[in-house]
């Protein structure tokens, strides 16, 4: 099971260790290091050292070394690893190395209660807020004048129930739960503007602020539409399977209810269409780049926060472009052209052309280039997924019920 | 926040020491070292709590940081007392931290520990046995063992998992106490709180991973449980009874297996109407309690963790049907969405079933098509398992795919894509051509990189003679006469001119453009020009003058290796007397080659259990344990069937719950259902009837009944307080202490009337050992050597004899013996230098005999020796500086000693059991002299002697603290160490032959018993000694551990 964790920053300093069982020295993160300085974009999670096994993950601009002595699931401590930056960005909002360090002693106690002997103890983020309550200016305030402090003495009663993830004796004044239904393209789309493959990531995340232990049931229009589903542990599975309901008692505050996948077996729309015209090397030195954004496929709705990121090949210098909509940057070091569009208002076509210039004697041939496009669609499951209604059991109260629906682009990939 | 502060001084303190601190506290880190931390210090001495929670936050702040914050401790580890919760948890952490460093300091907390075991509030049990057991000091292994053993029947799961959490760590830190650890998992595991068999079942996998058999008895409940249990325990579970599953079931793929048409069906459905179903559906050759659980693992795979998928994942590839397999190949690609890390590891595992069950990833292969974001690694995975998923139907969409990835930036990958093509090639027969002939395409390419990489490609495609050897040959001849080629690819190249075109005309031309350069050619081309020149002499004879040249050029070759490679074939071609090889020159270089094979670099990781960390780098990690194969039968079903002998409505009863809480009341639907609240709270006593259950199990069935409806009426009043259950949970506590007070009192009155059996074989073993002391008497010399003291100094005849007094250890079947080691404690010492004490000479021996005067006297012998050459005088004892009970009895004077004349004298020193050195002054005619003499620890013990069963006894009583244990270098043979030991200390051997070797001995003053083992290991010797001296028992061990690296 896990040893110790090391938090590392990007210019690799450990900052925070933390031992479970033996210390072991944070000379053993060198071998992560060593990894990471040789791509520092690509550092494989499992690293064998010597005697330990390091298995790392990297998020908000710092990496999580776990060190293992023994053979153990790698993806149950990237899992745990994961859950563990979930909770410092639901305690601290974010996940970043002044958070962690402004706030090391609740760090600290956390990954105390949340690991016991390498084995996790309590992940829920629901029994951890009771046992230490997340840090705020007027609590800290209250704790100075009353001496109270932020760690409970008694065990958070979700531990024994059998809804570990919902706390006792919820109160608010407005109850509400809104449900975002959220649907994510992926796709490759190759040169001649074929689709090679779709896929839709989808996921339901609610902000559920309910008192007492409702009971809520989510139907759909249309539940045949899901390829494979994952739950959030507090659903039944016997239900959905039965009768392809959403049946639960919901965590307090934000959680993700379930995610889906509509795999490239199902015909995927496509909102977006990409033309594009890159010849390096038209006369001498200056090749012509010429790229048209159009909607298809959107269901009437309109798309917006359209950007498009093209990683060019090593050759090209710089670019010298007009767009008739939005702003584009080149970063010659990176190699980027960012072009942020904005929204797209019909019947005018969002398109840039111009001359990029290429290093002289540069190979150009074989360079392929590719496009990464983001857009987001309001108000559309591109699915067409529908929620029916949402009921609630065992509360008295009338609740406040929101659904919204956004279409986004994943790994939305168009070759050139 | 002040915490905050003093987190980024310590940064500054990193970084750049110029500035000084404003703040008053955190200045001490810039002081020298003695005041080091002074002002922690003071603050954590201090009353108030405030200053105590600061300075505690600041050094929690200095253990994140890494730094010492060691000298501490003292300061520290009295705020364990602390009413403040917060300052509590803090100072268990840096507890758990700093305990193994410094131990003794680390016992003065453990009584705190103790007391908080009783705490009427769980957590504060619970937390108090986590760091009671996260403390690593092996002093305390009886404590933590009590503790555990206490808190797995706790009332509450909580204690109970914290229970299941500690027993690794015990275990890790004492490997001895495993089958007493093990009992106690072997109850956790048949714990019916889901909270509790998840750790119960981690601590199995730790500790006695290999032991399935503990596994039957709850194995139906398990499974029936699994579901409930967080996700963590999910996922040990899942692999614990994947392991089972391997080991009790017979492999359901060998026997054709009808399909399951079941699939579908929904999961949790009441066991009443799933039965028969069930029965019918099902082919007979899967066992019921197989089928129990891949259908309790199967809605699994719909975990939001990752880590629970790939373990359904793991248990329906080793243990499942292979027609089941196929939902769980589609949730493996709903991973992929994951984050990164987790992408990798499902794709690797993805990458060596690819290897094997091709079919079942074949739908999903545009998920794994590769986006130019992708980090190098992953690609890389993909590409193989593209790769490996291509057939002759999908291998069109994959080359295509293919051209474009070749063309990819990133060269890593663009070379992966050129060798999975060359792969393709070989596997698919109907595509070689088109691959082919893709590979030429890059052939001539601008990217030389590419070029080389297909070159090489080529050479392993075209192997054994494909029909387009010939267009590969001609475009290579080209390549070779462009010279654009680096190295290997060229000797490649020029291999695939000598394997396929050695008939071709154009491969002379080649041949003399080569050589016309060949003193500039890499060593490898070098190497391969040489074979084409002999492959061109034997197809084309006229060759054979360019041959030559060729050979005489490498013959002056810098590299030895040409120079050998040119000597070695000449003897082909030129002819000589009575040379044989010239014959077979033909068939020993243009033989037929086979095709050649290219598998998958994954193929050997599908030995290793899918989703595991062995898997995952290539190599078995540590620790990891092989799954076993299957047995040709399914085994043990009737051990399983155990757990079912319940009273038939307390299962039922809980069936039913357990079914409501999923189905949430069949008629949720019409809304008026069971309110939530209801639920929950019915769950609770559930939950709470679990705990107490075992107790009740055996009582009456109708009492039972009271018990559960008493309760379910009180929770059915209670709204949603949680107070007022908890209250309740709390006065059954007591109850149930109460009702556990008269079992208790019994296993006590067991306990002593097991005592009392043991004693009667020691009365008799007593006998044997009066008997042996008999035969002891009888043998003289043995007796001689043990009353030394016979000298005309000692103390006469008439003091006492040294028996010690009766009582002491004949009753309790001890008895002393005389020295195992005749002659006691080996040469003698010189205790007086002649130097000093004008010419007198005073040597001092142990000779292990009890001293006439005092059983509690060690006899000290002392030789003195008149070196000068006049007569010295009354030589005698003088002055004696006394401490404590200890005593000296003098030697009887020594009226004169004459030049070089010698005498042995005779001293008993009480040294009241420790080794603090004895002072004392001699006088006599020539001077005084002060006399220092330092007993080593093996002295102050006599030899006893027990039976064996005995020893153990006394030695069980002895842990802990009491006992210390050393590692000593690995000595071959048994008498080799009895012999070190007998040196060393005056013990008694108990058993002298075998791993396990037991010596006894008691101390001289206070009787207590010296218990020492010597336990031969692979490596080295592990030297144990008890005595409830510790300080004795430490040094003995010190001693004897030390002895055995002296030869």
């Amino acid at each position: 099971m896990i040893h110790s964790l090391f938090i590392i920053n990007p210019s690799g300093d450990v900052f925070l260790e933390k031992h479970w069982r033996s210390v072991i020295p944070r000379s053993v993160c060198d071998y992560y290091l060593e990894a990471q300085r040789a791509s520092p974009n690509d550092v494989p999670p499992v690293l064998a050292a010597p005697h330990h096994y390091l298995i790392s993950i990297q998020r908000g601009g710092v990496a999580l070394v776990a060190v293992c002595m023994q053979e153990v699931a790698p993806l149950f401590v990237i899992e745990f690893l994961h859950r563990v930056v979930d909770t410092f960005q639901d305690y601290f909002s974010d996940c970043t190395e002044t958070i962690i360090k402004e706030n090391y002693v609740v760090v600290y106690e956390l990954l105390d209660e949340m690991l016991d002997n390498g084995f996790p103890l309590a992940t829920e983020s629901n029994i951890l807020k009771e046992l230490i309550k997340p840090p705020n200016i007027l609590r800290t305030i209250a704790n100075t004048v009353t001496g109270k402090s932020n760690v409970s003495s008694i065990l958070p009663s979700g531990q024994l129930s059998n809804v570990p993830w919902r706390r006792s004796g919820v109160k608010y004044a407005n109850n509400e739960a809104y449900f975002d239904v959220v649907e994510e393209v992926d796709a490759i789309i190759d040169k001649s503007g074929a689709t090679v493959s779709a896929e839709i990531q989808g996921y339901i995340d609610c902000c559920i602020k309910l008192s007492g232990m409702p009971d809520l049931t989510l139907t759909f229009v249309n539940p045949r539409l899901f390829d494979d589903v994952s739950f959030h542990p507090c659903v039944r599975f016997k239900r959905w399977e039965s009768e392809r309901i959403l049946s639960f008692i919901p965590p307090d505050g934000n959680f993700r209810l379930m995610s889906y996948h509509i795999g490239s077996q199902s015909v995927v729309a496509i909102p977006i269409y990409v033309r594009h015209n890159l010849t390096l090397r038209s006369n001498g030195d200056q090749g012509r780049l010429d790229l048209t954004v159009g909607p298809k496929q959107t269901m009437g709705r309109t798309l917006e926060n359209v950007a498009l990121e093209i990683c060019m090949p090593k050759c090209v210098l710089n670019c010298s472009l007009t767009a008739n909509q939005g702003k584009y940057s080149y970063d010659p070091v990176s190699k980027v052209l960012l072009w942020d569009i904005g929204r797209i208002e019909l019947p005018k076509l969002p398109n840039i052309r111009g001359t990029v210039s290429v290093a002289s004697g540069a190979d150009t041939a074989g360079a392929n280039p590719s496009i990464n496009v983001h857009f987001t669609i309001p108000q559309l499951a591109v699915s067409g997924l529908r929620v029916s209604r949402l009921d609630m059991y065992g509360a008295k109260y009338k609740p406040f019920k929101g659904v919204k629906y956004i279409t986004k682009a994943g790994k939305f990939h168009v070759r050139m | 926040m002040s915490g905050t502060t003093s987190y980024n001084n310590d940064k500054v303190v990193m970084g750049e020491v110029e500035y000084p601190a404003n703040d008053p506290a955190s200045g001490a880190f810039f002081q020298p070292d003695y005041k080091k931390n002074e002002d922690l210090k003071l603050m954590l001495d201090g009353s108030k709590d405030s200053l105590k929670l600061e300075a505690m936050k600041r050094i929690i702040g200095m253990i994140a940081k890494g730094r010492d914050a060691s000298d501490l401790f003292p300061a520290v580890v009295k705020n364990v007392v602390s009413k403040n919760i917060e300052v509590k948890k803090l100072v268990y952490v840096y507890l758990v931290r700093y305990a193994e460093e410094q131990q003794d300091l680390a016992l003065l907390s453990i009584s705190t520990f103790q007391r908080a075991l009783k705490d009427p509030n769980q957590l504060i049990r619970a937390s108090a046995l986590r760091v009671l057991s996260s403390i690593r000091v092996p002093m305390i292994v009886p404590i933590v063992m009590l503790a555990i053993r206490d808190s797995a029947s706790d009332m509450s799961p909580y204690v109970r998992k914290t229970a299941a959490h500690a027993i690794p760590k015990l275990y890790s830190l004492d490997p001895e106490q495993k089958e007493e650890l093990v009992s106690i998992i072997d109850k956790l595991l048949s714990d019916k709180a889901p909270l509790v068999v998840g750790s119960a079942a981690m601590a199995f996998s730790e500790v006695c991973g290999e032991r399935m058999s503990l596994i039957h008895r709850s194995y139906r409940k398990l499974c029936s449980l699994l579901a409930d249990v967080d996700e963590w325990g999910q996922l040990t579970l899942l692999n614990v009874l994947t392991v089972y599953a391997k080991t009790c079931f017979a492999d359901p793929n060998t026997e054709t297996y009808s399909s399951d048409s079941d699939t579908d069906k929904p999961f949790y459905e009441s066991e009443s109407e799933g039965t028969p179903r069930k029965q019918s559906s099902h082919s007979p050759s899967l066992d019921a309690d197989h089928r129990l659980l891949l259908r309790a693992a199967k809605p699994l795979l719909q975990s939001r963790n990752s880590g629970v998928v790939m373990a359904v994942a793991q248990l329906f590839y080793h243990c499942g049907p292979v027609q089941e397999l196929p939902p769980v190949a589609k949730a493996m690609v709903r991973l992929l969405r994951a984050p990164l890390e987790v992408q990798s590891v499902v794709l690797n595992s993805i990458a060596s079933l690819t290897v094997t069950r091709r079919a079942l990833f074949e739908p999903f292969l545009k998920s794994f098509f590769v986006r130019n974001s992708d980090p190098t690694h992953i690609k890389l995975l993909k590409l193989e398992i593209l790769t490996n998923l291509a057939t002759e139907s999908s291998a069109g969409v994959v080359l295509r795919e293919f051209q474009t990835y070749v063309t990819s930036s990133d060269k890593a990958f663009a070379g992966a894509t050129i060798q999975a093509i060359g792969r393709l090639a070989v596997a698919i027969p109907t595509e070689t051509e088109t691959c082919l002939n893709g590979l030429l395409h890059l052939l001539s390419s601008k990217d030389e990189w590419v070029v080389c990489e297909a070159v090489v490609v080529v050479k392993r495609v075209v192997g054994g003679g494909a029909t387009s050897a010939r267009a590969a040959v001609s475009r290579a001849a080209k390549l070779l006469r462009s010279d654009r080629l680096g190295g290997s690819a060229r000797a490649a190249a020029v291999w695939l001119v000598a394997e396929h075109g050695a008939r071709h005309p154009r491969a002379a031309a080649i041949l003399a453009h080569m050589a016309t350069n060949f003193a500039d050619q890499d060593e490898l081309v070098k190497l391969q020009l040489l074979s084409l020149a002999v492959k061109l002499s034997v197809t084309q004879p006229a060759t054979l003058a360019m041959c030559r040249y060729v050979w005489s050029l490498a013959r002056y070759d810098p590299s030895y290796d040409v120079r050998d490679r040119a000597r070695l074939l000449r003897r082909f071609l030129e002819p000589k007397e009575g040379a044989q090889l010239p014959a077979y020159t033909a068939r020993v270089f243009l033989p037929g080659k086979p095709k050649p094979q290219v598998h998958s670099s994954f193929k050997e990781r599908g030995s290793f259990t899918v989703g595991s960390l062995s898997q995952y780098i290539g190599a078995a990690a540590g620790g990891y344990r092989a799954l076993p194969p299957s047995p040709r039968t399914t085994q043990a079903a009737p051990l399983r069937a155990a757990p079912d002998c319940l009273p038939p409505d307390t299962t039922h009863q809980r069936d039913q719950q357990k079914i409501r809480f999923y189905s949430s009341a069949e008629s949720s639907g019409s809304g008026s259902g069971s309110s939530s609240s209801e639920a929950s709270s019915s769950e609770e006593s559930s939950e709470e009837e679990e705990s107490t259950e075992e107790k009740k199990e055996e009582k009456p069935a109708k009492e039972t009944n009271n018990y559960r409806s008493s309760n379910s009426a009180s929770s059915d009043s209670e709204s949603d307080s949680e107070s007022d259950s908890e209250a309740d949970s709390d006065s059954e506590v007591s109850a149930d202490s109460s009702d556990d007070e008269p079992s208790k009192k019994n296993e006590v009155t067991r306990d002593k009337k097991q005592s009392n059996s043991n004693t009667q074989p020691t009365k008799e073993e007593q006998k044997k050992n009066e008997k042996s002391n008999l035969e002891l008497l009888l043998e003289l010399d043995e007796v001689a050597s043990s009353l030394p003291t016979m000298t005309p100094t000692c103390g006469g005849f008439l003091s006492p004899p040294s028996m010690p007094p009766p009582g002491l250890g004949d009753a309790d079947g001890i008895t002393p013996v005389s020295a195992s080691l005749a002659g006691g404690g080996g040469a003698s010492s010189e205790l007086v230098p002649r130097v000093r004490w004008a010419g007198l000479g005073a040597r001092l021996r142990w000779p292990r005999a009890p001293h006439l005067y005092s059983h509690t006297m060690c006899a000290i012998d002392l030789l003195l020796t008149n070196h000068s050459s006049n007569d010295v005088t009354n030589i005698r004892l003088h002055k004696k500086t006394l401490t404590g009970s200890r005593n000296i009895h003098e030697f009887t004077p020594v009226p004169l000693l004459s030049p070089s004349a010698a005498v042995t004298v005779t001293l008993g020193v009480d040294f009241a059991d420790t080794i603090q050195p004895i002072e004392f002054t001699m006088i006599s005619s020539v001077g005084e002299v002060s006399v220092s003499i330092t007993p080593p620890v093996g002295e102050l013990v006599r030899a006893v002697t027990m039976s064996e069963a005995r020893w153990d006894a006394e030695q069980k009583k002895l842990r802990g603290m009491t006992e210390c244990e050393k590692k000593a270098v690995k000595l071959d043979s048994e008498q080799t160490i009895c012999r070190h030991v007998f040196e060393t200390a005056n013990l008694a051997a108990i058993t002298s032959t075998g791993e396990f070797l037991r010596f006894a001995g008691r101390t001289m003053s206070a009787q207590d018993l010296v218990l020492l083992s010597v336990k031969t290991e692979e490596e080295s010797c592990r030297v144990t000694a008890s005595c409830s001296n510790m300080a004795i028992a430490s040094l003995l061990a010190n001693e004897v551990a030390q002895s055995f690296t002296k030869i």
